[in-house]
């Protein structure tokens, strides 16, 4: 079914919308909360549960691209579940590896630029995204936002597993510099 | 900045951007092909040398392919594929469409970058986004990517290859290419000329595929899935494959990557690389799903002689 019938399914409280968004999308959101937790039994439920959030925000949301909808939610679920499990432990998952990457550039401290909408941040993220080439911003997303291996990342990008590391850590830096440069303070 | 609020915000970035990997993610792995930029500028310089127009004509097509597939097979190149000939200019540079061949559920598009000025473009030149058409083609996905043209260094080509679930011939495609810039390893990319370059053009190339029952052929992946496939579309370009997935595990990416290969009559075996998708069915008992790849080279009907899916083999009598 296509993502507009399904999203119409919703708009018209048809509980079918659960069915088929579970029919189209479960392979690809159990991927996106497996990536995150390790228990097969939490990312089977925080997929369910991304159905039931998708049921009560749509309507009145119309999304653009379901799929990329659906993912953010498992994504959120997924890591609230791993870190009401893991306060003070992150290990094991590619979530914690990418977390840990991450902290290498951008510290993992409490400082005043919390503070900071979280608007304002994405929006800068979403800008600094949109400037680098396609095959980079694929693979930081596909590292960062749905925490593939980096294996499975530099396959899926063409690259080698050294090259795709070496533009991942590139790519940080130039993340952090670009942040700093809008007045973030890292 | 603290790490977890940067993944937070991470999660909310726009949805283009995520669908974009997500697709991509989807897709079989896609290696980079080696270059034929020498093959290419062989082919260039001897329809310098010829020199005869009526002769360039009728080997036109396949010397603008030529950054796509050398001097592979141009008889067969020249039959399917056509000339486009569509071409945009911004800040001194002309993107053009060259020419295109595919089937129906693969293509190609060779594109040519000159400087208007003559000079020789920048090393590792390459534009900051891609844009690739709207247009609805199912899912699939593509690939973008930079050959020199080592006669004309104010000359470089991008090919543009897409495999995908759904039908092209005869839809229409357009293309947008954002600013030309140098890739910096460690700091901003440096701008060479403003875009965007903005090309459409259709997809009116002759469809020069056969359609085969597959009768559910069953096969076995390594990792033990049960597949069973429906039908092939098959043409001296790539091929597309319908099947079913039984018992699909959840939480896994079923992927036929690396399971795909063309044996020739003479022995040669090409290892496909395509792209995949797939939707559960029937409460998720099942999932259907299909499989698109192009060669690397144009292959006759006539030297095909099997495909093997997980090394399965299903032999191809195939005439032209």
């Amino acid at each position: 079914m296509e993502d507009s019938e399904i999203i119409a399914l919703y708009w018209e409280r048809n509980e079918e919308a659960i069915t088929e968004t579970s029919a189209k999308y479960e392979a690809y959101l159990s991927k996106v909360a497996s990536n995150i937790l390790d228990d097969p039994e939490d990312s089977r439920e925080c997929v369910s549960d991304t159905y039931w959030k998708a049921w009560n925000s749509i309507p009145p949301h119309r999304p653009g691209n379901l799929s990329a909808f659906l993912a953010k939610i498992t994504r959120e679920l997924s890591i609230d579940v791993f870190r009401r499990q893991n306060s003070g432990k992150r290990q094991g998952s590619q979530y914690a590896l990418s977390l840990s990457e991450l902290g290498d550039s951008f510290g993992s401290g409490v400082t005043p630029e919390e503070q900071l909408e979280s608007r304002e941040l994405t929006q800068a993220i979403n800008r600094f995204l949109r400037t680098l080439p396609k095959d980079t911003r694929n693979l930081f997303l596909g590292r960062y936002f749905f925490f593939d291996s980096l294996k499975d990342a530099a396959a899926y990008c063409g690259m080698t597993e050294a090259g795709a590391k070496s533009l991942l850590h590139r790519t940080r830096k130039r993340l952090k510099a670009y942040l700093e440069k809008e007045g973030f303070t890292l | 900045m603290n790490t977890d609020k940067l993944i937070h915000n991470l999660g909310n970035i726009d949805e283009d951007l995520i669908a974009e990997a997500a697709e991509l993610r989807t897709r079989q792995k896609r290696r980079p092909r080696l270059p034929r930029w020498a093959a290419a500028a062989a082919c260039l310089v001897l329809v310098m040398s010829l020199a005869v127009t009526a002769e360039a004509s009728t080997g036109a097509v396949s010397n603008l392919l030529a950054p796509l597939f050398g001097c592979a097979q141009t008889e067969i190149v020249d039959s399917i594929g056509i000339p486009v000939g569509a071409s945009v200019s911004a800040d001194g540079y002309t993107l053009t469409a060259e020419a295109i061949i595919g089937d129906r559920y693969n293509f190609a598009v060779v594109y040519s970058l000159t400087r208007d000025d003559g000079q020789p473009i920048a090393e590792n030149a390459h534009f900051a986004t891609w844009d690739p058409s709207k247009s609805r083609h199912g899912s699939g996905g593509g690939s973008l990517r930079t050959v020199p043209d080592e006669e004309d260094p104010s000359r470089m080509y991008f090919i543009e290859e897409w495999s995908v679930s759904g039908s092209v011939i005869g839809r229409q495609m357009s293309v947008t290419m954002g600013d030309l810039v140098i890739y910096a390893p460690d700091g901003e990319d440096i701008p060479l000329a403003s875009g965007p370059w903005e090309l459409t053009y259709t997809l009116r190339y002759e469809d020069s595929g056969k359609t085969l029952p597959l009768w559910n052929l069953p096969v076995t992946h390594p990792d033990g899935t049960q597949y069973k496939f429906k039908k092939l579309d098959i043409s001296p370009v790539g091929l597309h494959l319908d099947f079913t997935i039984l018992d699909p595990v959840w939480g896994t990416v079923h992927t036929l990557h690396e399971q795909v290969i063309l044996r020739l009559k003479d022995g040669t075996e090409l290892l496909l690389e395509g792209n995949g998708s797939y939707h559960h069915k029937g409460g998720g008992k099942t999932a259907k799903g299909s499989y698109s790849a192009m060669y690397g080279i144009p292959v006759p009907f006539e030297d095909m002689e099997a495909l093997i899916i997980c090394g399965t083999v299903y032999p191809l009598e195939l005439t032209e």
